[in-house]
């Protein structure tokens, strides 16, 4: 099995074959030179076609270099160009070893070429249209009837000739048998989504991108969970853009599901049976290509189980058409790792719905149950006759305080259940409010929220745990500070988010001493932030500063 | 009023006793099930039963249509820290005379006391507005608001009696993946087998 590559080895075969042509003709007609016979010294006696010919080989050499497309269109072409050599060699004698070994040379390259460049069906075709017309030649050469038809430049040997036939069915066969071992598509690197929140869809550019060398690529995305079009760009400097998308996209009830290789109007795909053939561009598809702005590129259809998309990339080395050979293999790996990223997510998901259900089921059996049990315990004791006042008014507050927190429990348990969109980001605003006007009648503070007028907008994790370092933070003002009031200052700045909390209270007596809380300083560092106390203008000072990818 | 609590939270129980009893009700009985329940009721004859949803051996929504089944109209005040779609219905069918939050509703809970005692119906805001939107909405199988597009797809198609190969092939997935799917359907809609998962999605498709 060969080895996963990290970034797609295709050479152009058009280059490749003209190259080889070229080096052939040359040694050929070279070679020929030194024949003993005078009439098979090509260059002396045929020198108008040989001159021809070689003008062809460079021809169709710089054709490939310069353009997939007109390389594609005369490939039948330089094909006929090949097959008119083997012809020449096959209407000489082979008498001598140098044409005898010339002819099976251009028989493996023709071989060869087809194969590459048209595919193992026309190979078949060409070894069979070669051998037979081998045999004619030979028969003719040996058959009276037909003996003033062929030319030769020599004694006739009929056992040279069943020597050649022989030699050229073995060497068509090995050909063909070696033909059909090419594995032109070299395996791709495995297309693995990372977990480090990177997002499915620029993954699987970014792949896209460094497997094929493209420079820029746009992915044009339909989510068949949710019905929503997306596109999302590639650009030059490796950011990526994003935007929806209102027309279709992605191959719909088997339309638009091949690959296209397109230069403005000049469009090759792949059909069914996997020959390359010219197409024309149209449709939606053709609206995203021109949409992109890609003067040409390749375009992979992508369709798994999440999806259906269309993979438009560009600037990428000069492989020729024969990129279309390897398209699928790119589009199959990238769907492939699509749907196996879908399992993967499927699979934590519901391990972790499963998680959830059974913290929630804990937590609604026994803490939600107890704290609605005080609330009734509490409202019992404040219908009591003859308490005092004073108590009653912190029953009453303390009630409220477990009804905050109940509410909050209950809000807990519905978001581990799924009930709430445990994604949706959550106004920090909006929860400091709710939450101080409940902590200042617990702890009979005085508490001043200074918010930016930008609106801070924080992940669920991130807003239940500043929620937590807030309780606890006004929680220490009072009882190791003494405090009556504190402010919370919330800033922005530097790519931070700051909480600022200073109170009234005491303060710390000695800074070198101060006992960090063990819950805020875990919570700080679990959010990726800094943590730090001092002395404020009146009481204590603690600060905390928080990334702001931790906002939106 | 004498009345009768039935909650398997022995301490929650505690606290609903103490604010009945500050609020000058007589609790006579205070049991844990369903089924203790309909006997202590059967045996004592409370003015009020306050009954909470879930409990073991018998819940409150089975041991108000027991009462009902057997003819006992007294008024019945159901307890709930929270009412899905169904058992909403199901509790207006069976003529639950008052349907309240256990949740910060110890005031809401003596109000609905005394409404259902003078013989009105009880319910919080807003399972009174989704009464009403039940009754008016046209007719979505409850399962399907609990799952996405995917799973509905998958649910309805193991309804028809498909096996997992044959919904893959159906919706262009691997057999693995529909394993996934139909675990995180089981687990959304709390059922603990595709046989399940049939006859809820038949069930809910005759309903509507």
């Amino acid at each position: 099995m060969p080895a996963r590559q990290s970034r797609l080895q295709l050479p152009s075969t058009g280059n490749a074959t003209a190259i080889g042509r070229i080096a052939l003709a040359v040694m050929v007609l070279y070679f020929s030179t030194s024949e003993n016979h005078p009439h098979e010294r090509l260059l002396e006696n045929h020198l108008f076609w040989a001159g021809l010919y070689l003008l062809a080989t460079i021809g169709f050499a710089l054709v490939s270099w310069r353009s997939w497309w007109w390389d594609y269109r005369l490939r039948t072409w330089s094909f006929g160009v090949d097959i008119a050599m083997v012809m020449v060699l096959e209407h000489y004698e082979p008498f001598h070893y140098g044409f005898f070994s010339a002819a099976l040379a251009i028989v493996a390259f023709v071989l060869f070429s087809t194969t590459l460049r048209f595919g193992r069906g026309d190979t078949m075709r060409a070894a069979i249209a070669i051998n037979v017309v081998g045999l004619i030649v030979c028969i003719g050469r040996n058959i009276p009837p037909f003996q003033d038809l062929v030319v030769t430049t020599g004694e006739i040997d009929a056992w040279m000739d069943v020597r050649h036939v022989l030699l050229t069915a073995v060497i068509t066969a090995l050909a063909l048998w070696m033909a059909q071992q090419i594995n032109p598509i070299p395996r791709l690197p495995r297309f693995e989504i990372s977990r480090d929140g990177e997002d499915r869809l620029e993954g699987v550019l970014r792949y896209a991108a460094r497997v094929t060398g493209a420079q820029r690529g746009t992915l044009c995305w339909r989510g068949i969970e949710d019905g929503t079009f997306t596109l999302i760009g590639l650009r030059e400097d490796g950011t990526i853009s994003a935007k929806p998308l209102v027309r279709n996209c992605g191959p719909v009830a088997g339309r638009d599901t091949a690959p296209l290789v397109f230069k403005e109007r000049r469009c090759l795909t792949l059909d069914e049976a996997g020959n390359i053939a010219v197409a024309r561009v149209g449709g939606d598809i053709g609206a995203i290509i021109s949409d992109t702005g890609y003067g040409s590129g390749l375009s992979l259809p992508l369709t798994c189980g999440t999806g259906a998309g269309w993979l438009i990339l560009a600037d990428y080395p000069p492989y020729g058409w024969d990129i279309l050979r390897a398209a699928p293999s790119v589009a199959s790996e990238i769907s492939h790792g699509i749907d196996r990223d879908e399992l993967d997510r499927t699979a934590r998901a519901a391990a972790m719905a499963g998680m959830r259900n059974a913290i929630a089921r804990d937590l609604h059996d026994s803490v939600a149950q107890s704290l609605a049990g005080a609330g009734y315990w509490l409202q019992s004791l404040q219908m009591r006759p003859g308490i005092p006042e004073a108590v009653r008014d912190d029953l009453k507050r303390t009630k409220q305080a477990l009804d905050h927190e109940n509410a909050s429990i209950r809000e807990m348990i519905d978001r581990l259940r799924g009930d709430v969109d445990i994604d949706e980001p959550r106004d920090l605003a909006d929860d400091l409010a709710g939450l101080v006007e409940v902590l200042g009648k617990q702890w009979r503070l005085d508490i001043a929220v200074h918010l930016p007028t930008e609106r801070l907008r924080a992940t669920p994790r991130a807003a239940h745990e500043i929620q937590q370092i807030v309780r606890e933070a006004l929680a220490n003002a009072v009882r190791h500070g003494s405090a009556e009031s504190v402010a919370i200052d919330v800033t922005k700045q530097n790519g931070k988010v700051r909480l600022a909390f200073e109170d009234d209270g005491t303060g710390f007596a000695d800074e070198a001493t101060i006992v960090r809380p063990r819950s805020i300083s875990e919570r700080t560092r679990t959010l990726g932030g800094t943590l730090e106390f001092g002395r404020g203008s009146k009481g204590a000072r603690v600060q905390i500063d928080l990334p702001v990818e931790l906002f939106r | 009023m004498r009345i009768l609590i039935a909650d398997d939270h022995a301490f929650f129980r505690g606290g609903l006793e103490a604010a009945l009893g500050a609020a000058g009700h007589e609790v006579i009985a205070s049991v844990e099930n369903g089924e203790d329940a309909l006997e202590a009721i059967a045996r004592l004859d409370p003015d009020i039963a306050i009954l909470d949803i879930r409990m073991p051996v018998i819940g409150g929504v089975a041991a108000l249509q027991a009462l009902r089944a057997s003819g006992d109209e007294r008024p019945v005040v159901i307890l709930a820290a929270e009412v899905e779609d169904k058992v909403l219905k199901d509790l207006m069918a069976a003529r639950a005379n008052a349907i309240v939050y256990k949740n910060g509703a110890e005031l809401r809970l003596l109000d609905a006391i005394n409404t259902v005692r003078e013989g009105a119906r009880f319910l919080d805001a807003d399972l009174l507005d989704r009464a009403f939107s039940q009754a008016n909405a046209p007719a979505v199988p409850a399962f399907a608001e609990k799952l996405n597009p995917r799973e509905i797809s998958i649910a309805d198609l193991v309804a028809t009696g498909k096996r997992n190969r044959e919904i893959a092939e159906e919706l262009n997935l691997t057999e693995a993946t529909v394993k996934i799917y139909l675990h995180g359907i089981y687990t959304k809609l709390g059922l603990p087998n595709r046989t399940a998962l049939a006859l809820l999605v038949q069930q809910s498709r005759q309903d509507a």
